[in-house]
């Protein structure tokens, strides 16, 4: 009881102050699959897996999933309007359209023994009917990623909060790393601001995190 | 000390009744039965355990398989601060087999290469892409749960920390069901 209240107390606080990410919520939010049909009734296997990971595949934590190989059409034809380059998406963008972009199967996840094709993308099945989770390999239309940002008086800043799984750049959170899928969503446990936001969008405090305006 | 009570009673019992343990869902009939495997021995226990002249590189009780030499290449950790180092005992008698430069029959007295490892069960000695092994658990940050009922060896968190190796309700040999990622939630916040 004590430490419900010591957790409560807690998410209340990160609530108020809209900067730190809560945590401990993955069970039940959206990117839990347990309960979708797949072929395992379990959250983490999807993204990661205890044994034989395909870190060789992308070079991210015990990676379990099937990773896109694109290719992307890139924000701006790959180049912004203050003409910064736009690269093709890093890992932190990977790892999110290996699913989203729907060019691999959700549940194509499992060991590198054997080879996962998995049952249905994000834009079919049970996930065709819901809007906004298919982002596509067009990515002309979306904020873009793998993209840097230096640091410039009245243009740019570094988001704060890039401890703990806040806001940040990748891979260090210094002028001229990358913005990435996880710049600004926590796929774990960040649920308090939806859609899986660092920071909440009221007043558009997401945004004003690293723009200037 | 209790343990080797529970283990003695265990093996009386068998010899009395000169049955395999009866444990339904026990270590009999699963992968790690290997009494019919044509492995040298009808027996279920000498593979990995004897009653007597237990090797001196003990990585269990009563220890019987020949032991693994290599090095490991251990688990990169991304971020964060951890002590991680070669795999613990809790670890190397499973490697012994499973790590694929020690044959599974070699025990008692042998030390052969016969039958090594394979398929999904054969983990190698590049540990880079398993879940990390021979790693103090963090006791600080929000990370990890203090609270958790799954086993650490010398603080570490070990193969037998997941796996319970007598014991198969949950394959593969898992210490309790994985329903829900409940096994890693017992130690991961997320």
């Amino acid at each position: 009881m004590k430490r419900w209240l010591a957790i409560s107390a807690g998410v209340a606080a990160w609530v108020t102050l809209g900067l730190v990410p809560a945590f401990g919520a993955i069970a039940g939010a959206p990117h839990d699959l347990s309960d979708n049909g797949y072929s395992k009734a379990e959250i983490c296997i999807f993204c990661h897996t205890p044994h034989h990971s395909r870190i060789a595949e992308l070079d991210i934590k015990l990676w379990s999933h099937k990773t896109t190989v694109g290719p992307y059409q890139l924000y701006g034809g790959g180049l912004t309007s203050a003409s910064t380059p736009v690269g093709q998406p890093g890992k932190n963008s990977k790892i999110c359209l290996s699913c989203h972009d729907g060019t691999v199967a959700v549940d194509a996840m499992g060991s590198t023994i054997g080879d996962p094709v998995g049952t249905e993308r994000i834009n079919e099945g049970q996930w065709a009917a819901k809007p906004g989770l298919y982002i596509g390999t067009d990515l002309r239309n979306d904020h873009p990623v793998g993209v840097p940002l230096t640091v410039a008086a009245g243009k740019f800043k570094i988001p704060t909060g890039g401890s703990s799984g806040g806001m940040k750049l990748y891979p260090n959170n210094v002028s001229g790393d990358t913005v990435e899928c996880a710049s600004c969503h926590g796929v774990h446990g960040q649920t308090a601001f939806g859609k899986y936001l660092k920071v909440t969008m009221a007043g558009s405090a997401l945004c004003l995190n690293c723009h200037i305006k | 000390m209790r343990k080797l009570l529970a283990i003695s009673a265990t093996l009386a019992a068998c010899l009395t009744f000169g049955l395999a343990p009866a444990f339904a869902t026990g270590i009999a009939g699963s992968k790690h039965d290997l009494s019919a495997a044509g492995y040298g021995s009808t027996e279920l226990c000498i593979f990995c355990h004897t009653p007597h002249a237990a090797k001196a590189s003990a990585s269990g009780p009563l220890w019987n398989h020949a032991a693994s030499s290599a090095t490991y290449t251990i688990y990169v950790f991304a971020s964060g601060t951890h002590t991680i180092g070669q795999p613990g005992p809790a670890s190397a008698s499973c490697l012994s087999c499973h790590d694929g430069t020690v044959g599974i029959e070699a025990y008692g007295s042998a030390n052969t290469t016969t039958h090594l490892m394979t398929g999904d069960a054969l983990i190698g000695t590049d540990l880079t892409n398993d879940h990390p092994i021979g790693v103090v658990f963090p006791t600080t940050g929000s990370s990890y749960k203090s609270t958790h009922t799954t086993p650490l060896y010398n603080g570490k968190v070990e193969c037998a920390s997941c796996h319970a190796v007598h014991d198969n309700t949950n394959p593969p040999f898992l210490r309790m069901a994985n329903g829900g990622s409940a096994l890693c939630l017992d130690c991961h916040s997320k």
